[in-house]
């Protein structure tokens, strides 16, 4: 170690003999981070990255602070760092080309509670940002997004840093999955969930530690109770494995111009009540949704301006602007509620809106219907044999206090499928064991440094790119990471098959070629080893 | 007495009274904006304002403050910020599982405390007394989720004779009523968080007792029982252990709240569906009027089993006289 610090000394001090003028030392970096106690690979991973721009002659100083809060206030709202270690979970509506890309980095976004977090401003990423967004052909709308990407790899909002690889697990004694499905959130996808064959006469049971906060559709907002909801209420469009839409109560969708789309609703089918499934629901449920402003989905209807019925089985969509991401994240979103049940809602029960509606017995027309819920320990969503998704065993979710033992009960034969994901250590231990089968799923999400361009030290593109080149990535990923984790050159990651741009190169860990570009950039080093700004 | 009852029931109530104010003062003056975690980032700047004046966030302090007491006086606990429905119901329901835990083995601690400790001070200076005050000062020690993991590890796990966690089996009630209480299968789950929390709360009771034991034990009362020639089991339960347990009797109230707050760690390891767990997810929430409430409930439990306590001194032991 101290030879190895020796050198680097030795290399710092050569180069500094050769700076002649010398602008202004390069400010200390204040790197937003995750509590060490908790959120241990994350704080790891911070700590290598500065460890690495640490050799380049930068000042970094890791401020770790309380998950949730402070942290997420200073990363969201009151922007407070200098680059922070942004962690952005993956979720099947985040396929979305749209999610990683213009709307993290359009410096529309940038104010606080905005997506932009680093307040990123780049004349080409917002140009291409607002083009892709009104293209619905996809394969047009993909030469855009490459180049976006490419645009986003050039400027280096942030540094990419691996995107998780999430193990879960099956006990196949009692659970079979005959078609697996990789999609980006595993075992919880919806097609996987479908899937699920119970080998006994009992549910399927499913271990996780996250309860349902809510089965009001208008009042969820989060990833965890979105997914039940889907299972009790159809949405038009589902996200397929591979990213792209598929038709669900919908037959089919035809956009007819940039700001029409029509959709053809499937027929003869019904909801849980028996009653049938028309286009009246469809259209109540989108004016509900908007009329009610629930939180969650108001900004997937800020662009419709109306909808229509056009015939028994058509919807006609009118949009205040072209709006691609359209089909998956609003089609691909809004739960389609009975009318029959939620119109008057508010009237019967005197509440004050329909988010304050407690919907403890959900009637939807989804493949599973809630049969019951005891809250903090079991949720049984019973399937339904008339659905055309054809859903083939109860599923009955246990709720465990802690992570560990959702684990040694899967072993154990206590619940039939981990949704809960695996430790490492578990991991390599379960993969022997001849009653469990272990599944990889690559989270669309990942980790990264965002870099806060509204404050002074990454405002230069230059430093920016040069510092991607000072992260030791395979360390971070073998040592921090267990070795579950892929890399990618753009934030639209591999997984994201269709929309990803595979022709980035990934950028290495090389210390002498980020000194290189630093140099080239006018950037130089003074006698203590320390980078100067080009002056 | 009057007098002194009603003045400790004063005293009670401003405890309680401060107790709050500053609770509802300390979440609130975390640094950062609390109500990041409860609102999204992800959410539309527009729908943020709308949840934040949903829940009254938008009002000055002060002003928050007046209407959470005001909402307290008529035991409203205000709404979840996560489930956005009255806390006092999700409190409710969880309330009586931790009672159902905590009591009976709380009541067990202290039964074999009193008995153990007892043993021990008549014996004392034996091979027994050395072991049993190392074993119960290590088990005291030793977290207690380490040793709820540890019994899971051996006796869930390597033996097969529990189950890994949980109130019930999952599936085998679907209704929420009585029946799940009085089911084998409700017993089965519960023999092993009770064994483990009794074993962690037996330490107090029992070196309480033993000390307690060892003063009685020199008093004339019990050098005179054994001159009127009594048996020495007799004089052991008769004599010196009844007069040994006043320190047990009063101790067991006032540690109520503190053992309700125990729970918080036996719940999570073992999965049980009661308030210490809910607590643990409102706090990783940051959902405030949960955690509010849940600290609140504790707060008054020790407070009020405080003055049970001095009321129950002067009860059990006539030479106290209040003033």
């Amino acid at each position: 170690m101290f030879k190895r610090i020796s050198v680097i000394a030795g290399l710092l001090a050569s180069t500094a003999t050769m700076a002649y003028a010398e602008g202004d030392k390069v400010k200390e970096i204040d790197f937003l981070t995750w509590p060490a106690a908790k959120y241990q690979h994350y704080y790891e991973t911070s700590n290598y990255i500065a460890e690495g721009w640490r050799k380049l002659g930068l000042e970094v100083k890791l401020n770790p602070a309380p998950f949730p809060s402070p942290m997420l206030s200073m990363w969201f709202k009151e922007h407070k760092f200098d680059v922070v270690l942004s962690v952005l979970s993956g979720a099947p509506y985040r396929m979305e080309p749209d999610f990683f890309t213009n709307a993290q980095f359009n410096s529309a976004h940038g104010k606080p509670g905005d997506w932009n977090v680093g307040e990123f401003s780049d004349s080409e990423v917002d140009e291409l940002g607002l083009k892709q967004l009104g293209i619905y052909d996809t394969k047009k709308r993909l030469d855009v997004v490459l180049d976006l990407q490419k645009a986003l790899y050039r400027s280096q909002p942030e540094a990419i840093v691996a995107s998780v690889i999430v193990t879960t697990g099956i006990n196949k004694e009692m659970v079979e999955i005959p078609n697996y499905e990789p999609a980006p959130d595993g075992l919880r996808s919806i097609w996987n969930l479908m899937q699920m064959k119970s080998l006994n006469e009992k549910a399927v049971l499913l271990g996780q530690t996250i309860d349902q906060a809510t089965f009001n559709p208008l009042a969820a907002n989060t990833a965890e109770d979105f997914i039940n909801l889907s299972l009790i209420y159809d949405r038009l469009i589902e996200l397929g494995a591979d990213g792209k839409p598929k038709n669900r109560l919908a037959s089919a969708i035809n956009v007819i111009d940039e700001t029409t789309i029509e959709v053809d609703v499937r027929s003869g089918h019904s909801f849980s009540d028996g009653k049938p499934v028309g286009v009246e629901d469809v259209k109540f449920s989108f004016d509900y949704f908007k009329e009610s402003e629930s939180a969650y989905f108001k900004k997937y209807l800020d662009r419709v301006e109306s909808v229509e019925i056009i015939d028994a089985d058509t919807v006609r969509f009118k949009l205040t602007k072209a709006y691609a991401p359209f089909i998956l994240h609003t089609l691909g979103q809004i739960f389609i509620l009975p009318k029959h049940v939620w119109e008057n809602v508010v009237k019967d029960t005197g509440i004050s809106k329909p988010q304050e509606y407690r919907n403890q017995n959900p009637i939807g027309s989804g493949p599973y219907s809630l049969k019951y819920w005891k809250e903090g320990q079991e949720i049984y969503l019973a399937k339904r044999d008339d659905h055309f998704l054809k859903p083939a065993s109860d599923l009955l979710y246990v709720i465990f206090g802690s992570a560990e033992i959702v684990g040694s009960a899967l072993k154990k034969g206590e619940i039939s499928v981990s949704l809960q994901p695996l430790v490492p250590t578990v991991v390599k231990e379960f993969a022997q064991e001849p009653g469990l089968k272990l599944f990889r799923a690559k989270s669309n999400g990942y980790i990264a440094a965002r870099y806060n361009v509204g404050r002074e030290v990454f405002k230069d593109q230059a430093l920016r790119q040069a510092l991607a080149y000072a992260i030791p990535y395979d360390k971070i990923i073998e040592e921090v990471l267990g070795g579950d984790a892929v890399r990618s050159a753009s934030q639209i990651v591999p997984i994201n098959g269709f929309w990803h741009n595979s022709d980035l190169k990934l950028p290495d860990y090389n210390i002498e070629k980020a000194r290189k570009m630093l140099k080239d950039a006018g950037y130089t080093w003074d006698s203590e080893g320390m980078l100067r700004k080009p002056e | 007495m009057g007098q002194f009852i009603f003045k400790r029931f004063w005293h009670m109530c401003i405890t309680l009274f401060v107790m709050t104010t500053l609770m509802f003062f300390m979440f609130r003056l975390l640094p950062g904006d609390p109500t990041a975690t409860v609102i999204s980032p992800a959410l539309y700047p527009k729908a943020q304002e709308a949840l934040r004046q949903q829940f009254g966030l938008d009002k000055p302090l002060l002003e928050q403050y007046f209407v959470y007491m005001k909402n307290l006086a008529f035991f409203d606990f205000g709404i979840s910020f996560h489930t956005t429905r009255p806390v006092s119901e999700a409190i409710q329901g969880r309330l009586l599982n931790t009672i159902l835990l905590v009591l009976p083995s709380m009541i067990a601690a202290y039964i074999m405390g009193a008995f153990v400790g007892a043993m021990v001070a008549w014996r004392r200076g034996s091979k027994f007394e050395t072991i049993l005050v190392l074993v119960a000062t290590a088990l005291q020690s030793a977290p207690v989720f380490w040793l709820g993991m540890l019994a899971i590890l051996y006796f869930s796990i390597q033996l097969d004779m529990f189950p890994v966690g949980h109130i019930v089996s999952p599936g085998m009630f679907p209704e929420a009523n009585w029946d799940m209480y009085f089911s084998t299968d409700f017993l089965h789950h519960l023999a092993l968080p009770f064994i483990v929390n009794a074993l962690y709360q037996f330490c107090f009771p029992f070196l309480l007792m033993r000390s307690s034991m060892l003063s009685t034990i020199g008093e004339d009362y019990i050098e005179l029982a054994r001159m009127k020639g009594l048996r020495e089991n007799r004089i052991l339960y008769r004599h010196a252990m009844r007069n040994s347990l006043l320190p047990l009797a009063t101790t067991l109230p006032m540690i109520l709240g503190w053992a309700v707050a125990g729970s918080v760690v036996i719940e999570t390891v073992f999965s049980w569906p009661g308030l210490g767990l809910l607590m643990v997810e409102a706090v990783g929430r940051a959902d405030y009027p949960m955690v509010q409430a849940s600290f609140l409930l504790i707060a008054v439990l020790t407070v009020v089993g405080t003055f049970v306590a001095d009321m129950l001194y002067g009860l059990l032991d006539p030479r106290i006289v209040y003033n």
